[in-house]
This record gives C-alpha cells, sequence and structure tokens, in this order.
C-alpha cells in the first residue's frame, strides 16, 4: 500500500519526541521511495518493452530478407509467373526446362513519350505491336504494362543502353525445350505465365505442382521423369517421318508400350508440334492422332474378336466358318470377302487372311451384349484418363444391331484413339492383364493387376500374330525383323471423311508385339492416307504400315533391352 | 544568433532554458517527416486524382504552422499551459459533442468537423490537453485533499474516453487508457485501484470486441492471417522484408501505389520498403530518445503537476508511435493510428506540435525566482521520486 501524506501527516500530528518523528518520517519516505521507484520502473520497463520488441520484430524481418524476398509486389497480380520443375526421359535427358530471361515492361507514368518510347524500342525489337501498345503507353495513370516477355540477354542489354525512363525489366523464368518438336505430343505446352496447359506440361501442374516466382527466379531443383525413352522416340519418328514421305500420307501416329507396365516408351504424332508454340499446336493438321483423334481402325479389331470368342469358348483356333457367302443383315446391309481364298477357313486362316465375314460370323455367334462387355471390358468403350491428359471420346455406333456387331468384328462402325487400342493390344498379348498406360516414371511398385481375359487365349493370340508374320501369307510378314519374333496384325480402313467413307482414302495400321514368346513390348503404327505405288495403287497395311513397324523395331528393340535371339 | 546570458529578453531566456536535445530531436524528427511524405504521398495524390506533391505541401504548411505553434507554447509558463490545456480541452469536448450530435460520418465514423473551411478532427487535439489536466488532477489529489481531484480525473478520463467510444474510435480510446492508466499508476494511487480500472479496461475492449464486427474482422485478420490476400496489413508487412536492411533505395517502393493509407497509417511500411530496417531503427530510435528524455525530465521535475504532465505527454507520444509501428511490423491487429510527426494529416500534425509544445514548455529549467516553487509537502522535503 502507498504511504499517502495524510498519514504522514497524522503522524506528525500526535506530540512526539522530536528525534523518534524524524526517524519515522525518514522510514515512511524509505519505503515510499521504494514504492515509487518502483512504479516508475513499472511504466519505464513497459515503454522500453514497447520499443524493444519492435525493434526486435523489425530486426527479424529483416533477417528474413534472403530467405524469401518477395520483390515488386506491385505487379503481382497482373505478372504472375511460375517456374516449373524440369521434364526428363527415363535416362534424365532434359525434355522440358527453365530458362531465365528477361521480360520488358513499361511504367506509363514515367515516360516521356509513348511513341517516341516506343519508336526507340522498336529499331530493337520490330515485333512489337505499335498501334495496341502505344494506347496503353499513353495512359499515364496506368502504372505497369507488359512490352514483351522473355527477351534474349543481348536484346535487353540494347534496350537497357537506350536508357528510356520508365522501361524496366523483370527476370521471369521462361520454358524452353531443347529437345525441339521431339515427343511434342507428349509434353504439351505451358502458357505465357509459364502455367502448364496441355498434357505432361499440364500435368505437372496438377502433380509436381509450379511454384509462383515471387522476386527473381530461383530456378526448380525438382525434376519430372517420364517413362519416355528418348532414344527410341527419336527412332520412332524418323522412321514414321521417313514412311510418311515414302507412302505419301498426310499424317501418321506411333506407339511403343511395355505390356506389362503400360509405361509409353515411345508415343509421336506426325506432323509433330513445337511445344514452344501452342498456337501451331491448335491447327487441326498438328492434331495428336495417337490420344485426341478417334479412328476405325480396321482388321486390327479382328485380334480382339477372336479373342472375344475364344473367351466365350463360341470358337478355338481350329474352328471352321464357311466365309464364301456373304453376310446379309437387312435389305442394306451385305458383306463379302474380296481377298483370300475361297474356301471354308478356320479361325487361324481367318486372322491371317483377314477375312470379313469369318470376323462377322464370329462376332454374331458371340452376340451384341457380350461383345460390348468385352470391349469395354478391355477400356475401348471408355474415354481413356492418361497422364498425359485424357484421349478423345470413343465414337460408339448410334444403335448397336447385328450390322454394328459384324462391323465392328472388323473394325468399322467404332472409332477409338490408337492409344486405347494399343493399351487393349497390350492386355491381349501380356497374359490378360489390363493395361494403363503411363507417361510418367512412378514410384516402384505397380498396382494389382486386374485380368481381363484368361491366359490361354492371350497365348493362342500370340500365336496367331506370330503365325501372320512367319507364315508366307500372312498379311504382316513385311514387319519381321530377324531374331526378334515379331508377331502383328494389319488393318487397313477406309478414311471417314464428311459423314461418308472415302473410297480413295484409307487408314492403315499394324498392330505388332515382340519378342512373341513373351512379349515385352506392343508397337501400334498407323498411316493416314497413304498412297499407293504402281498402276494397282495398293494401299494395304501390309505394304506399309508393316514394314515401317519392322524397321521401328528393329531400331529400337536393342534400345530397350531387347536382345535378339 | 548569439545569445548573451546578460540578456533576458523572451528569446535568450527562452534559448538557455529549453531542452535543447529534446528541441533538436523534434526538429529532426520534422524533417524526417517532410522527406517521407516527399516518398510516400505523391503516388496516393496521383491515384487520389490530386496533383503530386498536394500531401507534401499540405504537411509542410502545416507543419511550419505547427512548428511555430510549438515554438510559441514552449515559451509559456506551466500555469499558462495548464489553462491553454482547460481551455482547449474544453473546446475540443465541446467539438466532439457536436460531431456526435450533428456531425458527417466517413468510413463508418464520426471524427471531423468542418471550421472556417478547415476540417478538423477535435478528439486528436484534446489528446494533450486531457494529459494535461489530467496530470493537473493527479497532482492535486495527492497535493491537497480539500479538492475532489481523483474524482474529476475519472471525470475527464470518461468524458474523453465516452465521446471516443461513440466516434467509434477505439485506437485512441485504447491509447489514452493505457496512458491514463500509466500516470495513474505514477500518481502512486492504490495498486488495487489501478487493477480494478485495467480489468474494466479489458472488459470495455472484449465488448468492442463482441459488438463491432469490423474489430472482430481486424483480431481475425490478425489471428488467422490468409497469405496472399493482398490485405492492406499483409502488404505493409512484406515490404519490411522486401526492404531489407539497407532498403530498395529513394523512390524505388512499389508498395506506396497499392496502399490507400501509405501517407498515413502504413507510412512506416514505405520507409521500411525505401530506406531499409536500418532507417526504421534510427528512426525508432529517435522516438524512443524523445519519450525517455521527456520521462526522464519528468522523474527530476520537482513539480507533480509537470512531473505527470511530462510523463503523461511522453507517454501518449510513445504509445502512439508504438501502436502505429507494431501494426506495420505485424506485432497488432490493425488499428487506425497515425505516426506521430511522420504520417500526413493535419489535426494529427497539430496536436502533436502541441504535444511537442507543451513538452518543450514544461522541461524547460526555471531559472528565475518566481519560478521556484515551495515542496509539495512541508515534512519531509526529500525528492520524492
Amino acid at each position: 500500500m502507498t504511504v499517502s501524506p495524510r498519514k504522514t501527516a497524522d503522524s506528525t500530528a500526535r506530540p512526539q519526541p522530536a528525534d523518534a518523528r524524524t526517524a519515522r518520517v525518514a522510514a515512511v519516505d524509505r519505503a515510499g521511495l521504494r514504492e515509487r521507484a518502483l512504479r516508475v520502473a513499472l511504466v519505464f520497463g513497459a515503454v522500453g518493452f514497447g520499443f524493444t520488441g519492435v525493434g526486435a520484430q523489425l530486426i527479424h524481418l529483416g533477417l528474413q530478407e534472403q530467405a524469401t524476398a518477395p520483390r515488386a509486389s506491385i505487379s503481382r497480380p497482373l505478372s504472375e509467373t511460375y517456374s516449373r520443375p524440369d521434364i526428363v526421359d527415363r535416362n534424365g535427358h532434359i525434355l522440358a526446362t527453365d530458362v531465365v530471361m528477361q521480360s520488358l515492361y513499361a511504367d506509363p507514368s514515367k515516360l516521356l513519350g509513348a511513341s517516341e518510347t516506343l519508336e526507340a524500342l522498336g529499331r530493337v525489337i520490330p515485333g512489337i505491336n505499335t498501334a495496341a501498345l502505344a494506347r496503353v503507353l499513353s495512359n499515364r495513370k496506368r502504372r505497369f504494362a507488359w512490352i514483351k516477355r522473355g527477351i534474349s540477354p543481348a536484346t535487353a542489354q540494347q534496350i537497357h543502353e537506350l536508357g528510356l525512363p520508365g522501361i524496366e525489366f523483370k527476370p521471369e523464368p521462361k520454358r524452353s525445350y531443347p529437345q525441339g518438336r521431339v515427343a511434342g505430343h507428349v509434353i504439351g505446352h505451358v502458357n505465357i505465365d509459364n502455367k502448364g496447359t496441355a498434357a505432361i506440361e499440364r500435368y505437372v501442374d496438377a502433380s509436381v505442382g509450379v511454384r509462383q516466382v515471387v522476386g527473381d527466379p530461383q530456378g526448380d531443383k525438382r525434376q519430372l521423369k517420364l517413362t519416355v525413352d528418348l532414344r527410341a522416340q527419336v527412332a520412332l519418328e524418323s522412321e514414321l517421318a521417313s514412311a510418311m514421305d515414302r507412302f505419301q500420307s498426310v499424317a501418321a501416329s506411333g506407339v511403343i508400350l511395355d505390356v506389362e507396365s503400360g509405361a509409353v516408351r515411345a508415343a509421336a504424332s506426325l506432323p509433330s508440334v513445337d511445344p514452344a508454340n501452342p498456337i501451331e499446336a491448335q491447327h487441326l493438321r498438328y492434331l495428336d492422332r495417337l490420344k485426341r483423334g478417334t479412328y476405325e481402325l480396321g482388321s486390327i479389331f479382328k485380334a480382339v474378336t477372336i479373342a472375344m470368342a475364344l473367351e466365350k469358348r463360341t470358337v478355338t483356333t481350329k474352328t471352321v466358318f464357311d466365309v464364301r457367302n456373304p453376310i446379309e443383315i437387312g435389305q442394306r446391309f451385305r458383306i463379302v470377302d474380296e481377298h483370300g481364298p475361297r474356301r471354308p477357313l478356320t479361325v487361324e486362316e481367318i486372322f491371317i487372311y483377314s477375312s470379313n465375314v469369318g470376323a462377322g460370323m464370329m462376332a454374331l455367334e458371340v452376340g451384341e451384349r457380350y461383345q460390348r462387355k468385352f470391349l469395354r471390358k478391355l477400356g475401348l468403350l471408355d474415354r481413356m484418363q492418361t497422364d498425359a491428359g485424357q484421349t478423345a471420346e470413343p465414337q460408339l455406333p448410334p444403335s448397336w444391331g447385328k450390322a454394328e456387331v459384324v462391323t465392328i468384328a472388323y473394325g468399322h462402325g467404332l472409332a477409338i484413339a490408337p492409344l486405347q487400342f494399343a493399351a487393349a493390344g497390350a492386355a491381349l498379348v501380356n497374359g490378360g492383364f489390363a493395361v494403363q498406360p503411363v507417361f510418367v516414371e512412378k514410384s516402384a511398385g505397380s498396382s494389382a493387376r486386374k485380368r481381363v481375359l484368361s491366359a490361354k487365349t492371350s497365348v493362342a493370340i500370340r500365336r496367331l500374330m506370330r503365325r501372320n508374320v512367319t507364315s508366307p501369307k500372312g498379311s504382316g510378314r513385311r514387319a519381321a525383323v530377324p531374331g526378334y519374333d515379331v508377331g502383328g496384325k494389319t488393318g487397313t480402313a477406309d478414311r471417314a471423311a464428311a459423314g461418308r467413307y472415302d473410297g480413295n482414302s484409307v487408314v492403315t495400321s499394324f498392330f505388332a508385339a515382340f519378342p512373341m514368346v513373351k512379349p515385352r513390348y506392343v508397337v501400334l503404327v498407323t498411316l493416314h492416307d497413304p498412297k499407293g505405288s504402281g498402276a494397282r495403287n495398293q494401299r494395304f497395311a501390309s505394304l506399309n504400315a508393316a514394314p515401317t513397324t519392322g524397321r521401328i523395331i528393329e531400331r529400337v528393340a536393342p534400345l530397350l533391352g531387347v536382345l535378339p535371339k | 544568433m548569439r545569445f548573451d546570458r546578460e540578456d533576458t529578453s523572451l528569446l535568450a531566456d527562452w534559448w538557455f532554458t529549453v531542452d535543447r536535445l529534446l528541441l533538436t530531436a523534434v526538429f529532426i524528427l520534422m524533417g524526417v517527416g517532410i522527406i517521407v511524405s516527399l516518398a510516400a504521398s505523391p503516388s496516393v495524390a496521383l491515384n487520389k486524382d490530386l496533383s503530386a506533391f498536394y500531401f507534401v505541401k499540405r504537411h509542410i504548411i502545416i507543419v511550419c504552422f505547427g512548428a511555430t505553434l510549438m515554438l510559441a507554447l514552449s515559451v509559456q509558463s506551466p500555469r499558462t499551459i495548464r489553462r491553454i490545456a482547460l481551455v482547449l480541452f474544453a473546446g475540443c469536448i465541446g467539438g466532439m459533442v457536436y460531431i456526435f450530435a450533428a456531425g458527417e460520418e466517413i468510413n463508418g465514423a464520426r471524427r471531423w468537423m468542418r471550421i472556417a473551411g478547415v476540417s478538423l478532427q477535435p478528439s486528436e487535439l484534446a489528446k494533450p490537453a486531457f494529459i494535461v489536466l489530467s496530470a493537473w488532477a493527479f497532482a492535486e489529489h495527492e497535493r491537497r485533499r480539500d479538492v475532489p481531484a481523483l474524482p474529476v480525473a475519472f471525470g475527464l478520463y470518461l468524458i474523453f474516453v465516452g465521446l471516443l467510444l461513440v466516434q467509434p474510435d477505439i485506437g485512441q480510446s485504447l491509447l489514452i487508457t493505457l496512458v491514463w492508466g500509466a500516470m495513474f499508476i505514477l500518481a502512486g494511487l492504490p495498486v488495487a485501484l489501478a487493477a480494478a480500472f485495467f480489468a474494466a479496461a479489458l472488459v470495455g475492449l472484449g465488448l468492442a470486441y463482441l459488438m463491432l464486427p469490423y474489430i472482430q474482422d481486424r483480431v481475425h485478420a490478425f489471428l488467422y492471417p490468409v497469405r496472399g490476400d493482398h490485405s492492406q496489413i499483409e502488404r505493409a508487412y512484406n515490404s519490411f522484408k522486401e526492404g531489407g536492411f539497407f532498403g530498395r533505395g529513394p523512390g524505388e517502393g512499389t508498395i506506396k501505389t497499392v496502399l490507400p493509407d501509405a501517407h498515413t497509417d502504413f507510412i512506416f511500411a514505405v520507409i521500411a520498403e525505401e530506406y531499409g530496417i536500418i532507417a526504421c531503427l534510427a528512426l525508432l530510435g529517435l522516438f524512443m530518445f524523445i519519450v525517455f528524455r521527456a520521462l526522464i525530465q519528468a522523474i527530476s521535475s520537482d513539480d507533480l503537476s509537470m512531473r505527470y504532465a511530462l510523463c503523461g505527454l511522453g507517454l501518449l507520444i510513445g504509445g502512439q508511435t508504438l501502436i502505429n509501428m507494431g501494426v506495420n511490423v505485424g506485432l497488432l491487429p490493425a488499428k487506425g493510428m497515425t505516426l506521430p510527426m511522420i504520417s500526413a494529416g493535419g489535426s494529427s500534425l497539430i496536436a502533436i506540435c502541441i504535444t511537442f509544445g507543451m513538452m518543450l514548455g514544461l522541461t524547460r529549467r526555471r531559472s528565475s525566482i518566481g519560478e521556484i516553487r515551495l515542496p509539495d509537502v512541508s515534512v519531509g522535503a526529500v525528492n520524492r521520486w
């Protein structure tokens, strides 16, 4: 308690000896002094604590500078840029990386004349749109406007030397693709802010994630490893390109798929796209014909049809069908084999001679419901999701009657993305397990495998495919590669155009696997509108897609570690 | 100019008695205010469609006026200062009552009134006057028992804070409460009473939190910060990191272009970004010097009224500085509080000048016989501090 003056006064009022009184007053004053000092110390301490606290926080914030340093907060909402992990192939070769480049912007309020500034800039970077920019830069209330993003250091230096007030640089990461167009469709694109917009680049954003750049780009040390083998990719693309050239086809696609893991070792669609040029890729000519286009793939479907019949046990490979008579359904539907021997054929011969009638008869025996169920089980009726984007929606027939049962049996009436067929085809030869194509190397340990058909059927299909290459009459004989035990099936389909078939244009495919004893890879090559040569103008897959596949396997198999026998 | 000690003119007398260290510090602060105004306010002015140097010119004019006022106050005797305080406080309370009754609401609060074309905030001007009067009341309570001084002190506090709360102005109420409470403690009043007072203040703060949604929002924003929400407070906070110890350089700052309050409540962040943490620490040190100079002058003063008044004025400057800086560096939730002498704002600047003027007036060494007062307590005339 405080010692109030009144107390002192009270004590003085009482008559006391002088020395005692003085002593008491002194004691009271000492106690009062101590308490007063305590109160002063309390207030001074509180103020001192406040100042020390703010000072400490200031130093704390100052020390954080080196760690984070988010600069240029003014332009943050306007200039979002992101740093991305590198994309590498399975051997670590870089497919996509960030390069720091200077981006040029203006603070219009500081410019000494918009038109003079643009004129000076135009001499160094001729490409800038002066009309639109002049309007933006003339607005002196603006504080920020991009002029050009991603310019080379040399140009930046030149602009810097112009000494234009209000013209500034901001370093930004810019995506660079050192392999050029190689695997362009797999890689995809980024937008101007370095955010992924297509294929793997888009997957990067969703999975590994991109980091918003605040301040100077730091560089992203992370990597995304693809299953793609750059050497196999280059081999595939160069062989497809030379096939396009040789057969004057408008486009080609190809995929090499690991039959066990679904790992895509190479995937190409020509004409290839430049990942750095997303605008060009919008053009239909550069469509990804492996994932984003749907096609009737023709007779390669017969492998599926025979597997289906074997699974339902309506046939064995030795079952005989009389294919001499046409199949007629209703008034309008009639098919007849135009090639092959005019005699009853075994299932094996139906495969090798590619008899449409035979395949149709088998499918009719199995029936529409089982056919649908089987195709769905193989994943051919539903859109496929991959880490490099989803495939185009399969185009199913409007109604699934008997005629459709027959046509689908030989690969018409159902249009799908070739990649989906490659995945289904892998299941046909790998012992009967569903395969999900993956473009990104996952951590080890694949998920539980789903059986979609019996091992016995798979063995039978392998044998048929191998026979189709080894047999002197086989449609796949031109795909044979010495020592590699290749098997495969051809498909030549009329090209659908403008709602009907163009009789003069075909899509030819070859579906192959190797080595056939125990397949490790499937290959699916598709040529779009190849031209024939010579007077007969023959454009069968056996003449173009099959030999192309053979060349691809010949080049790629050693790279993928498959040794010749 | 040379002064002679023999010279008995007002100017010479002032020069030899005034606390020249404090005076120098205050003038440095004024200079810093003008320089920082040059840095922070042009972009704000442009954003508001005013000429670039609108706020700079305004700041300089007000500081010149305020400096004159300050010097005029610094030559006054403590008694005159007290009288001025009484008149000023009465006038400001009248103004605040008028605002409460008929004031115009700006940004959800009634704080301003117009007199002869000048927009004034009476609550700002009332602050130094309130401190001087409260100090007098506390001193009288201790000195004489025949006047009910303590009720007067409480009455002054309740009237002032009551009128602040109805504006509403929670930040100023808090500042006044803290300073008044500290004076209460220094005046040697019962600890239990002081504890009760602070408990009541806490309850009041809790009520404000519960009843005023914007207080709730601010406290929530402070407790659970959302990164990347681009709020003023987050940007201000980041500018300290962006500036680093050495700053980005004068004119290189960016936050002033995006913060609407860059020239007032968040001017400290602008200083940090352009001039760096070291400059901030120097400014903090300058304020600390001024506050502690006032406090030390206070405890070496014999007159109780002067003692408490100096403490109160020092704490007022210190409290306002610390709240403003605390908000800027992210230690406190958002509060509208100007940085003394640095932030733009007419009434606030004038009020700070009055505060410094009174401080300088009260810290003058009383040399003439007439100024010497008899000790307060006849018995045991020792320095009680």
